[in-house]
């Protein structure tokens, strides 16, 4: 069997353009050589570096549909916020409306309340009126006799004769009646 | 004398059959291994990545690169090819690593028929699944019954053409790249400047630029291989 190399038994060169079966041959471990060379760099090379990029490229996709996902729920957040914001101005409006409806029935009844009042106050007003005239008529009235029975006793005490008192009394007793009409006149 | 010959450090025999051990298998080792030794770091650090944490250094290099890779695969292939994305993605990491590390010194891997072939056939295989896979009936009418079924070995080598032509471009690309910049090393006083700018057009640019070619056409075909 032939020893493992034959340094000695081979050619020291190979011409470029020797085309011939041992080209041929030397092809076949140049050709394995690289299938293997293929191999490694798929397997220590390429696969890993795949590995991160696809890793990166699902990272990067989770987040856009994170992204995406957020996207839509802060739209519906905002149309749910947009729709609030718009009960808000209706619910506000109608509370408006409320107020001023009853703002218009407390201002209705608190004029009606001052109203009666008002009458209320008025009337014991002209009640007291009445009342104070009443009491004024009756102290003139009582005066005019104080006044007359002062001058009648002055007179009396003059003492005239009983004619002249009679006439007196007469005269006394016309003005009397003519000082009542006038009274009475006076405070209706 | 200047050789563009691919150094062979050894041999490997296994089935019956002698595997060189050449410069280009040490060169795609050492891509391999940078590729991987990136990856198993940001394995490491990526257990402590949290997704909700802004991504900074490294972590948004890496998420950049892959989800630039996932924009730019899904504007050009078919939604049901998705689950593709990430072979494109290690078939392009490898090719523009392998394209570039031109600038270092070492020979790039993809300056060898020998590795944009295997790449190619990948690539026609999978046309072949997607094809079988999404839509069996209407992709083998497309190929043995479409327009008539005479055009159908013609419609065979297109098929087969595509492998060929794919692995092609990019061999010859890197190729004459690598050729015109240790052409132009090997002119004294030249090689004191000169390459630094030619260095950044052929293994940076061009590099880059045969990395997207290579994977846009190889996505593409697959893509409406899958599609009805």
């Amino acid at each position: 069997m032939n020893p493992l190399f034959l340094l000695s038994a081979t050619p020291e060169s190979r011409g470029i353009l020797n085309l011939d079966m041992q080209n041929f041959i030397d092809g076949i471990p140049n050709l394995l050589n690289f299938i293997l060379l293929a191999i490694l760099l798929t397997w220590l090379l390429y696969k890993p570096v795949k590995k991160v990029l696809q890793a990166r490229a699902d990272r990067v996709e989770g987040d856009m549909k994170d992204a995406a996902q957020n996207k839509a729920t802060a739209a519906e957040l905002k149309t749910q916020y947009e729709q609030k914001v718009k009960d808000i101005e209706v619910e506000r409006a109608a509370i408006l409306e409320e107020a001023r409806k009853l703002a218009s029935e407390n201002r209705d009844k608190i004029l009606e309340t001052a109203k009666a009042d008002a009458a209320e106050v008025k009337s014991r007003a002209e009640r007291d009126i009445a009342t104070e005239k009443e009491q004024l008529k009756g102290a003139v009235h009582q005066a005019i006799i104080d006044i007359s029975t002062d001058m009648a006793a002055k007179l009396i005490s003059a003492t005239i004769d009983k004619t002249a008192h009679d006439k007196l009394f007469s005269e006394a007793m016309t003005e009397l009646e003519a000082t009542t009409a006038f009274a009475e006149s006076a405070t209706a | 004398m200047l050789s563009f010959d691919v150094n062979v450090f050894g041999a490997l025999e296994l089935f019956g059959f002698e595997f060189l051990i050449t410069e280009t298998t040490v060169n795609t080792w050492i891509v391999m291994g940078l590729l991987i030794l990136f990856a198993v770091i940001v394995r490491i650090k990526s257990s402590s990545w949290n997704p909700s944490d802004k991504p900074k250094g490294l972590q948004n290099l890496v998420e950049m690169m892959v989800d630039g890779w996932e924009g730019f695969y899904g504007s050009n292939a078919n939604k049901t090819v998705m689950y593709l994305a990430p072979w494109f993605f290690a078939l392009f990491a490898f090719l523009f690593v392998s394209n570039v590390i031109g600038v270092t010194g070492l020979r790039p891997p993809t300056a060898d028929w020998g590795m944009t072939f295997p790449l190619a056939l990948s690539t026609f295989f999978l046309i072949q699944f997607a094809g079988i896979r999404h839509r069996a009936k209407s992709y083998l009418r497309g190929i043995f019954l479409e327009p008539v079924f005479v055009f159908a070995p013609l419609n065979v080598i297109g098929e087969l053409a595509r492998p060929i032509s794919l692995s092609f471009r990019l061999f010859g690309n890197i190729l004459g790249g690598m050729i015109l910049m240790s052409l132009l090393y090997a002119v004294p006083i030249v090689n004191i400047a000169i390459p630094v700018p030619l260095h950044i057009f052929f293994d940076i640019a061009v590099g880059a630029l045969q990395a997207v070619i290579f994977t846009m056409l190889s996505l593409t075909f697959v893509s409406l291989a899958a599609e009805d």
